[in-house]
């Protein structure tokens, strides 16, 4: 089975990316927030950009190590595709994939599975961004590639489209049994397209898991905003965390102290109206109805809510925690 | 200003630029210019123009390119040194270029033992009309060239080397094709100044005919001997001229209207 291990560490202007993943036939996520050094590692594995140290290393065959082997980037066979295709202007589709070699008869076939088969003679200029992003994804395949590099494959893309290339990208994606690193800024992208997402910031490795992994059990502060939850500080109390400001979360295993404990929407209900007993008080700041529920922020909380009645901004609302994750521990924990 | 300042600048501006232009066309017994323009001297004048020409541009485009791409793609330390030094001759007198090429390759020049040595003879020969020619002509080109590779996306490169092209093929097959435009223009920028030299050959070269006497230097020499050959030549280096600009034109046109941008979008830099 073709793996990528990679283990480097490459030093940019205001920190050094440190990272060490293995990827199996899977996609794997990159995500985190714009300079958190995700591009970085994927130049690395592609053979663009020399790591500072570490090794890379592919189905047994070593790219890299550092002071030792540095196997040039047109002999590592990737398939690479840059956050806006760069594709060849002057080349048709059907060239573009064909820059690698590749027989016509597997350029066609490609382009078919594709769906992009009556698009071969058009030039790159001509192409919408989901129609440049298949035929970038088409000449990386056409590689034969043992590792497919995709950076913000969604970025050029408006919002409509976007959720449309989304899961057609996935489908594609699953069907090429090649080990995947894709970088992106948006979770719900990352969950959307990848098995397992690592969150990164500022070159470092926060956590790596399953999407479902980083929301049930994030393992600080950054992952649970990045995977768009609140963090909140309060005093634990056994099974329940009293929460500064007003609220009750209760919290998996029992805990003392000060600590700060991870909420997601999902597991806060908005409701209407203030504050009784153990809710979260908070006025309405904006309400959108996002996928058939209605997600309410409120100050430094978000929840949902079946109906968006009651909850017009600067309407008073509480949220009822169900469910949520102690992320840190200290004195000084909201002080 | 008010406006009819304005119309009578521009109405000087024209006549000053039109006016020898007309002159030159009315003065030349422009029914004779065929029969001048065969005479020996210009035949020769034309060959040896041609010629060393040739060689210069062969010159310029084999060793200029690849530098130009270099610069063009690389940081390094001196780099900015390098690209002034590139467009020295731009502001330096021909005449001193003649003398300073003089001091290198001449006789008693800095190399010139050396050279002799070796049986090359340079100065006075069509060889001092080539290196005069390049030494001018070549800025034009570089800085075009360096421009061009500039604007491309480095982005399709790097694609082109993860697709299995070499640095050398990468070259070829993306780089060279899609800053072609821009390769051209500088290039008929170049062969225009190469063609009208005269400062640097006629220090550097002398003024030999059938040697190094080229296009400019006939009319130079002719003017003492056959006004109406110097003025031949004149009308001939004119069209020759006009044919240039419009050529030049004509590639900026036909560039902005097939213009293959690299990227539809602004390449973002780098995480």
């Amino acid at each position: 089975m073709a793996t990528l291990e990679l283990d480097i560490t490459c030093r940019l202007r205001a920190f050094a990316v440190e990272l060490s993943l293995a990827a199996g036939e899977e996609v794997v996520a990159l995500a985190g927030p714009s300079g958190a050094g995700k591009t970085t590692v994927l130049r690395c594995v592609a053979g663009l950009r020399r790591p500072d140290g570490g090794r890379i290393a592919c189905g047994g065959e070593t790219w890299f190590e550092h002071g030792r082997v540095d196997v040039p980037a047109e002999r590592r066979s990737v398939g690479y595709v840059p956050q806006h295709h760069a594709l060849f202007p002057h080349l048709s589709v059907e060239r573009n994939v064909a820059f690698s070699g590749a027989a016509p008869a597997e350029v066609a076939a490609l382009l078919e599975r594709l769906g992009i088969a009556h698009l071969a003679r058009e030039l790159p200029a001509g192409l919408s961004g989901g129609e440049r992003q298949r035929v970038a994804l088409a000449r990386a395949l056409a590689r034969r590639p043992r590792v497919l590099l995709l950076d913000e494959p969604l970025a050029a893309l408006d919002a409509h489209t976007r959720r449309l290339v989304r899961d057609e990208l996935a489908r594609d994606l699953r069907a090429t049994g090649v080990p995947t690193l894709l970088v992106t800024h948006d979770f719900a992208d990352a969950a959307a397209l990848a098995g397992r997402v690592a969150v990164m910031d500022r070159g470092l490795l926060r956590q790596l898991g399953t999407p479902a992994q980083l929301t049930a059990a994030p393992a600080d502060a950054f992952v649970v905003v990045f995977t768009g939850g609140s963090v909140l500080a309060g005093e634990a109390d056994g099974a329940v965390v009293l929460l500064d400001g007003g609220g009750i979360a209760p919290i998996g295993s029992p805990e003392r102290g000060r600590v700060e404990v991870g909420v997601h929407p999902w597991d806060v209900e908005a409701r209407p109206g203030p504050a009784g007993d153990g809710a979260l008080p908070g006025i309405v700041d904006v309400a959108v109805v996002e996928g058939g529920r209605v997600r309410v922020r409120a100050g430094r909380w978000v929840g949902e809510a079946v109906s968006p009645d009651g909850l017009e901004p600067g309407a008073p609302v509480h949220g009822v925690i169900r469910r949520a994750t102690v992320v840190g521990r200290g004195r000084r924990i909201g002080a | 200003m008010s406006r009819a300042l304005g119309a009578l600048a521009l109405g000087v501006v024209v006549a000053f630029l039109s006016l020898p232009v007309v002159a030159l066309l009315a003065e030349a017994p422009l029914r004779d210019v065929p029969a001048l323009l065969g005479r020996q001297v210009v035949q020769d004048a034309l060959w040896v123009t041609l010629k060393t020409n040739l060689a210069a541009n062969v010159l310029i485009l084999g060793v200029g390119t690849p530098a130009a791409w270099v610069l063009a793609t690389r940081r390094f330390r001196g780099r900015g040194a390098i690209m002034t030094l590139c467009e020295l001759p731009l502001v330096l007198p021909p005449a001193v270029a003649g003398i300073a090429l003089l001091s290198a390759f001449g006789r008693e020049g800095l190399l010139g033992d050396p050279l002799h040595a070796a049986g090359i003879d340079l100065p006075f020969g069509p060889w001092a009309v080539v290196l005069a020619v390049t030494f001018v002509a070549s800025p034009f080109y570089l800085r075009q060239a360096i421009a061009a590779f500039e604007a491309l996306d480095p982005e399709l490169t790097d694609v082109a080397r993860t697709l299995g092209a070499s640095r050398t093929r990468a070259f070829w097959r993306v780089a060279l094709p899609l800053a072609r435009g821009g390769l051209v223009a500088g290039w008929v920028l170049a062969f225009a100044r190469g063609v009208g030299e005269f400062g640097a050959t006629i220090i550097f070269a002398g003024n030999v005919q059938g040697r190094t006497q080229t296009l400019t230097l006939a009319v130079y020499q002719q003017l003492d001997v056959d006004i109406d050959v110097a003025l031949a030549l004149g009308v001939l280096l004119l069209v020759l001229s006009m044919g240039i600009l419009a050529s030049y034109k004509l590639i900026g046109a036909w560039r902005r209207s097939s213009s293959t941008s690299p990227a539809a979008f602004v390449p973002s830099p780098s995480s």
